[in-house]
């Protein structure tokens, strides 16, 4: 197949998704012919890979022109543009298709009206609150209006969870048949030049801190726990606007000996907890995409997760997870009680889990699907 | 032009009746003032290089301690200026993935010429080396993370931050260093080993051009180093905000780096093992780029000030290229600097050291013995 991959993210930039395009590409190029055009203003070079950049220091318009130029001149031939989602990248994409017929799929992990928004500072709400009360500046809205009318033209929509594809269905009048599921590859583990034992009684939990992720429920878990397990500690890696009411908690309930606010802390810090803790909670109350929780997983940490449609899909339903019901303090310390009484069941979880990561969420797993799914006929 | 000492003692004569007015009262000590503090006056890598007081001392209303900047000369007064405007852009960038937190500005006042800046003073437990180095590790690699989450990318990107921080480029590094180069040559004309290691790192630096410009457009911090950084309630502060701009985002890892050769090298090589093996290559090299980088630095600093000096001080500024230089031949060849190396260095700068300048660095880094 010749396959043209589209990309607003591209190393040296720091982005998960930027990382993942230039191995998506590295990885795609062994059996098919790939070109890269990504939106940067410098790039890493991908061996076997045509990679042509289009400088984010042009003006947006100009951009935009330049990757439309750019596709037209370098999509002859093409079956299928892979795009990674965003509207810079979907939108040169879009405009190709209604001349050439060449099938647009969309790699599409997170909105982009909601991130931008996030990170103005102008919601805190999750995404599925965002997409029914969308917030935001003018610009930022109009991004999100852009995002509905281009996904809606594009051939196929993959999403990394199933929960996500209902969402986006739901938001955006998609049919079922467009947005369908494929499993994102593990992040790669960090590799830390110092070490740590593991704290068997030690919580963590590693997220933003915001009201909708539950920490006050994990809170009054470990204030339920606290008596049964003299040791019982709990490292919270994050901040957020909730931290000042979550330290008022934490002193209301007594507890300022056991629980650990470190703020926001760096990636090898949040792994270097996540390998000396005893279990990772994941408490939040709306669905979230996975990869914290692969990281776990690979890690061979338990994981306690709250019973929502991802979490289920994540863990398969509780056999590589416990699972608990959203804002049920008491549920929440029957599980984490479970695990730390019940070695067997910890030893189980953790291996299932970790097999799962190494099969599911593999490399070779994603490619083999994402293939498939580029070879299917169009679903318009 | 006065001399430091003159210069430092005229100023807090004048200056410490105003703050006094201004409701705030100096420490008896003042070590910010001395020792080598002397030699950096003006010297500034990055912006405007001026001449400034550093005090500590309280808020006589309610003892809060407080750090104090003063001036009076107009480069000391740029530099306060550009430090107040990068904080502030810094706090608006909506591109900015993490900031740091920050000292609060108490005090901004200009008073018989004085321009007058007061900010909470940052009460540490424990210096950075005074925790364990499993703690020290993960301390700077959040500060440093933290810098690499500030990337520029688009021209709205660029047009915030230009004018406040200025944006380099490989072909800055490049010009810089070879200004270090011809500094060095001018002053150390006979010394043809550092000649060549000089001429060996300009070489490797004009060779990697296109791999330091691949990652530049990053905030970055010229003097990230310990006394820069303070830790209080596992919050990381960061000063000297004058000292930021966006450039290599490796620039803040290298004078780091260079730093810990002298004074933890177990936390070097920690740092480089980690960007080895979890960033690949390429940036491993870059590293190594911007550390050559920021010891031509030192070395024309060092090679400076010992031209201007006598007695102990010389030969400890002559110890210091010296050893600077045997540093960038380790870094060159991707070898570590000889423990035992590293160890008679540091027995000369404690045997040449003034008591004043032992006194400053007890208060910025350790106040317990550090043994190499």
């Amino acid at each position: 197949m010749k396959i043209v991959l589209v990309t607003s993210l591209y190393p040296p930039e720091i982005d998960r998704r930027a990382a993942y395009v230039k191995e998506l590409a590295e990885r795609l190029s062994a059996s098919h012919t790939v070109t890269l055009i990504a939106y940067a203003s410098t790039s890493e070079p991908v061996p076997g890979v045509r990679l042509i950049t289009i400088s984010k220091r042009r003006w947006l318009p100009v951009r935009l022109m330049k990757c439309l130029f750019t596709l037209f001149a370098q999509a002859r031939g093409a079956d299928v543009l892979l795009v990674e989602h965003s509207v810079a990248a979907l939108l040169p994409a879009i405009v190709m298709r209604a001349f050439t017929r060449i099938p647009v799929v969309v790699n599409y992990s997170v909105g982009e009206a909601w991130e931008r928004a996030t990170q103005a500072k102008c919601t805190s709400r999750s995404f599925e609150d965002y997409l029914a009360h969308p917030e935001g500046t003018a610009w930022i809205r109009s991004i999100g209006w852009l995002e509905r009318i281009l996904l809606k033209r594009a051939d196929r929509i993959l999403v990394p969870l199933l929960a996500l594809c209902d969402m986006l269905t739901q938001a955006y009048q998609l049919p079922r048949e467009q947005v369908v599921l494929l499993a994102p590859p593990a992040d790669r583990a960090l590799i830390l030049p110092v070490g740590g034992s593991r704290a068997p009684h030690r919580l963590m939990v590693s997220t933003p801190l915001l009201p909708w992720k539950g920490i006050g429920t994990l809170l009054e878990a470990v204030s339920e726990l606290s008596h049964a397990v003299p040791d019982l500690e709990l490292v919270i890696a994050g901040d957020g606007p909730e931290r000042p009411t979550l330290e008022r908690v934490t002193r209301e309930h007594s507890l300022t000996e056991r629980v650990t606010f470190v703020g926001h802390v760096s990636h090898a810090e949040t792994a270097h907890l996540r390998h000396t803790c005893g279990i990772h909670v994941v408490p939040t109350t709306r669905d979230e995409l996975p990869f914290s929780i692969l990281k776990s997983f690979e890690a061979g940490i338990p994981v306690v997760m709250s019973r929502l449609a991802s979490s289920r899909e994540t863990s398969r339903e509780g056999t590589l997870a416990l699972l608990f019901e959203p804002g049920d303090a008491h549920d929440l310390a029957r599980a984490v009680s479970e695990l730390l009484t019940q070695p067997d069941l910890r030893s189980r979880l953790s291996e299932q889990a970790h097999e799962e990561v190494h099969h599911r969420y593999s490399w070779p797993h994603h490619l083999h699907s994402l293939v498939a799914y580029l070879e299917l006929p169009c679903a318009s | 032009m006065r001399t430091w000492a003159v210069y430092r003692d005229e100023e807090l004569q004048r200056v410490t009746p105003l703050l006094r007015e201004l409701g705030l009262v100096l420490d008896d000590e003042q070590v910010h003032t001395r020792g080598d503090r002397a030699l950096f006056s003006g010297v500034q890598d990055v912006g405007a290089g001026g001449r400034k007081l550093v005090l500590t001392g309280s808020r006589i209303e309610d003892g809060k301690r407080v750090v104090i900047k003063a001036t009076r000369e107009e480069g000391g007064k740029r530099e306060l200026e550009r430090e107040r405007t990068c904080r502030r852009v810094l706090r608006g960038l909506n591109f900015a993935r993490n900031t740091f937190s920050e000292p609060e500005e108490l005090l901004v006042t200009l008073r018989e010429g004085y321009l007058i800046v007061v900010s909470e003073y940052i009460h540490e437990d424990l210096t950075l080396l005074e925790h364990s180095i499993e703690e020290q590790f993960f301390l700077v690699v959040r500060a440093l993370e933290a810098q690499e989450g500030v990337h520029v990318t688009t021209s709205s990107h660029a047009l915030a931050i230009e004018s406040a921080f200025g944006l380099i480029g490989a072909r800055d590094y490049l010009e810089r260093f070879q200004g270090f180069c011809r500094e060095v040559e001018r002053i150390k004309t006979s010394n043809a080993a550092l000649a060549r290691t000089l001429v060996r790192a300009t070489e490797f630096l004009k060779h990697h051009t296109t791999l330091i410009e691949r990652y530049c457009g990053f905030l970055t911090h010229s003097d990230f180093s310990p006394q820069n950084l303070r830790i209080r309630d596992r919050r990381l502060y960061l000063l000297d905000y004058a000292s930021m701009h966006f450039g290599n985002k490796y620039e803040s890892w290298a004078r780091l780096m260079n730093f810990m050769t002298q004074h933890n090298p177990t936390l070097e090589r920690y740092l480089a093992e980690y960007v080895r093996a979890n960033r690949g290559e390429d940036e491993y090299l870059c590293l190594r780029l911007m550390r050559v980088y920021k010891l031509g630095f030192l070395i024309q600093l060092w090679a400076r000030v010992a031209r201007e000096s006598e007695g102990a001080q010389h030969e400890l500024m002559n110890e210091r290229v010296a050893f600077w230089t045997t540093a960038m031949e380790a870094v060159l060849e991707d070898t570590p600097v000889p423990i035992e190396v590293v160890r008679v260095f540091n027995e000369a700068t404690h045997r040449l050291r003034s008591p004043e300048e032992k006194a400053r660095q007890r208060e910025i880094l350790m106040r317990k013995e550090l043994r190499v």
